[in-house]
């Protein structure tokens, strides 16, 4: 080819290829994130409508099967001006003002997500002034190398559209073999419902509507027991634009099947649940001689802690760019990490000494902080937030120890004419007497 | 008993190097006057039946708010009844467990002071005390220094290494270490770095997201080594901000002198000397005794070995006089 004559020698090529973004960078995410993404610009939308997060009377319609995608909202919508210079740009222009406290950031979340799931993909959105409608044919798209660009079907600017048709509507169909073989399956819909309503809880509890193949989506809520005795630490702090909040405590034991699974760090950003339950070292769970607390397991499952991270700019938010993980190189995250194990400590020490009344067949009605849980309600996380909060370490009775939180049972079977023999020598009558004083001779005799 | 808790092995208040240590540390605080007056500091340490540090420290400094924390839980009533003041607060449990539950905002001078050997648990202590101690805090941190056993067979560099990471934590121990830093010499020095690696570790992240002049510095001043029966290794330093630089410089901790910042101990080495000995040198003292322990001849009355004198020349201001009394 003739081009090849006017370029300088010296040029190193960087240009990126379409197939980075078609084929390599949808590897990073499964189809339910990328779903996940598409329901994060509606809610951005939503932020978008108003300042407050009241967001009554939207709602999010999802609809998957086996040949088609559809999901479609009523959250304001994107105008003809955003769609042309920054909606489908591939990473954020440097000028572009995003929609405050928003969740969606890297200018990559809607492509990549349209691209896992499939080939032919239309987009409809409505504003209070505009409408466009776009079709992108991937397949087609991805022949021409240098032309870059998708054309709009048709567009109206000047409008002045009724409240009631706000909202965007993405349809794709010629699905890729994965989303084929995954929509299909009943499994993948309860996965993709739950991640949805866990990520989503907070915008749930603020009254958006989100509904997958037409079943109402419910909130998952977050609890801590939160009364004189126990009480949830809590720590704010505020790094440059980021603000975080912490909770932790425990849960109570009502879901005693469940608390070995839902026990952990919960981490939101901009009221995105980003990680949770995480019982993972990047959440302070590292494991002894390392730096946090012992590794998870069964006797902490009551532990629950909740950190919210806020920024108008989400580009301050400690998460990947997928947003399945925090950022664990985020100075922000390494710092509130410190304050998680600092928090989490105290309730760590409760449930080993929770723990340790259990053992030994030590009788229930003699293990006061077990008696305690079970008497205690948890309440909401979001009634607790509504509450005038103080800084505070986690609190728990302090309880008298008894002589006997250091003993340890032991139990032997012997011959019963010897220990009838040992009995006369020993001058006892119990069988416990006799294990007692031959313990004790052999201990004074031997040991001290 | 072999596993009796030391206060029940040692009166504490009469090992020597421990109470010139405790008074060392006197002129230590007394610098801290620069950050906020010192009386409004609080003081933590581990009291013990004995409470030796709180005793000298609230007479002599007058700290008003001090916790002792103590792990023996059984004898509660004993230390209660040995409490000296009725300012001393007593937080039951292991240092672990009290320090987290702490409220971390006031400024604090934390004497960690342990009987046994460094491990993970108290150098997550120090982690914890890193990650909230206010500008303008001291903390110091004292651990016994047991040679690490020799193998019964195999390589013993080897061998030991491996025991001081599963003491101290596999990610703990620098990756330059040989078995030649864990023999018995240089095993304080190895300790102080790892302690030193802790506390810049725990900075940076308690750091990293803060504007420079919040960012936490933190500067060693203490690491001092005797023996009193068991070696005992004692490092320590302050905190201060960027916004408490020019109070950090003008309290120069640099003119004490056991200063120390590097993983050099000074040694506390008290000689055996007589009460008349003794006399006799604080007679010479400061300036009649070169710094090689020399006595010029006009002064000489007796003959005494110039390490020994070198040695209580450094001490001799904070030699204490053992008498049998009533009190």
């Amino acid at each position: 080819m003739a081009k090849i004559q006017i370029e300088d020698p010296k040029t190193v090529k960087t240009f990126p290829t379409k197939e980075l973004f078609i084929s390599m960078l949808i590897k990073d995410i499964t189809l339910r994130d990328a779903i996940g993404d598409l329901v994060d610009n509606c809610i951005d939308g939503a932020r978008a409508m108003n300042d407050s997060v009241n967001y009554k009377g939207l709602a999010i319609n999802i609809s998957v099967d086996k040949n088609n995608f559809e999901i479609n909202d009523n959250c304001g919508g994107f105008s003809v001006e955003t769609a042309r210079e920054y909606a489908f740009r591939f990473g954020r222009p440097v000028d572009f003002k995003g929609v405050k406290g928003s969740v969606g950031q890297f200018g990559i979340g809607m492509k990549r997500a349209i691209f896992k799931i499939g080939n032919i993909i239309t987009i409809e959105s409505t504003t209070k002034k505009t409408y466009f409608k776009l079709v992108i044919n991937v397949d087609e798209w991805r022949k021409d190398i240098n032309n870059w660009n998708f054309q709009f079907d048709s567009f109206k600017e000047k409008m002045n559209n009724p409240k009631s048709l706000w909202g965007t509507k993405i349809q794709i169909s010629k699905l890729t073999k994965e989303a084929q073989e995954q929509f299909k399956e009943s499994k993948f819909l309860i996965e993709l419902a739950d991640e949805l309503s866990k990520e989503n809880m907070y915008n749930i509890h603020n009254g958006i509507e989100i509904k997958l193949n037409s079943v109402l989506l419910k909130s998952q809520n977050l609890f801590l027991i939160n009364n004189d005795a126990i009480k949830p630490a809590y720590e704010t702090a505020k790094y440059g634009a980021v603000t975080v909040k912490i909770h932790a405590g425990i849960a109570d034991e009502k879901n005693e099947k469940a608390n070995l699974r839902l026990g952990g760090w919960y981490i939101f950003c901009n009221d995105r649940l980003i990680v949770g339950p995480d019982q993972s070292p990047n959440t302070g769970w590292a494991g002894k001689g390392k730096d946090g607390v012992a590794s998870y397991h069964g006797q902490f499952s009551l532990f629950r802690g909740y950190v919210f991270f806020y920024a108008d700019n989400a580009g301050l938010l400690p998460w990947n760019t997928t947003k399945t993980n925090v950022d664990l190189d985020s100075p922000v995250y390494a710092a509130v990490r410190q304050k998680m194990i600092s928090l989490m400590r105290p309730v760590i020490t409760f449930l080993n000494k929770v723990k340790i009344e259990r053992e030994n067949d030590n009788p229930e009605n003699n293990q006061p902080l077990n008696n305690l849980i079970k008497s205690s309600k948890q309440e909401d996380l979001t009634v607790i937030q509504n509450k005038p909060l103080k800084s505070t370490a986690f609190i728990y009775p302090i309880l008298d120890v008894k002589r006997t939180e250091n003993m340890s049972r032991i139990s032997y079977t012997v011959h019963t004419d010897k220990l009838e023999a040992a009995k006369k020598v020993l001058r006892v009558k119990g069988n416990g007497d006799v294990g007692l004083k031959t313990f004790e001779y052999f201990y004074s005799n031997e040991v001290e | 008993m072999k596993h009796a808790p030391s206060y029940r092995k040692l009166n504490y208040t009469i090992r020597l190097g421990k109470t010139i240590e405790r008074k060392y540390f006197l002129e230590v605080f007394k610098k801290l006057n620069f950050f906020q007056s010192l009386r409004d500091y609080r003081y933590i340490g581990f009291g013990s039946t004995y409470f030796a540090d709180f005793i000298l420290y609230h007479k002599v400094l007058g700290f008003k708010e001090m916790i002792s924390i103590e792990r023996e839980q059984l004898d509660q009533t004993r230390f209660n009844f040995n409490k000296p003041y009725s300012c001393i607060d007593m937080c039951y449990g292991d240092a672990n467990e009290v320090l987290p539950g702490l409220d971390w905002n006031k400024k604090t001078i934390a004497w960690l002071d342990y009987d046994k050997q460094l491990d993970s648990s108290k150098l997550d202590d120090i982690s914890t005390l890193v990650a909230n101690m206010q500008s303008g805090s001291f903390f110091l941190i004292s651990v016994a220094i047991n040679s690490i056993e020799l193998p019964k067979e195999g390589d013993i560099n080897e061998y030991r290494i491996e025991k001081l990471k599963q003491m101290v934590g596999y990610e703990r121990v620098p990756i330059d270490i040989t078995g030649s830093d864990l023999n018995k010499k240089n095993l304080p020095s190895t300790y102080g770095k790892i302690i030193l690696n802790e506390i810049v570790s725990a900075l940076t992240s308690r750091n990293g997201p803060l504007e420079e002049a919040k960012k936490i510095q933190y500067e060693q001043v203490v690491n001092i080594l005797y023996n009193d029966g068991t070696q005992m290794l004692t490092i320590g330093g302050v905190f201060y901000s960027g916004d408490d630089q020019d109070k950090f410089e003008k309290a120069n901790f640099k003119e004490l002198n056991f200063y120390s910042n590097n993983y050099e101990c000074f040694e506390i080495i008290a000689p055996n000397l007589t009460i008349k000995e003794i006399k006799y040198l604080d007679a010479l003292l400061p300036d009649k005794i070169d710094k090689d322990g020399n006595v010029s001849e006009e002064y000489k009355k007796v003959e005494l070995p110039n390490d020994d004198i070198m040695n209580y020349a450094k001490i001799y201001r904070y030699y204490p006089t053992f008498a049998e009394a009533i009190v």
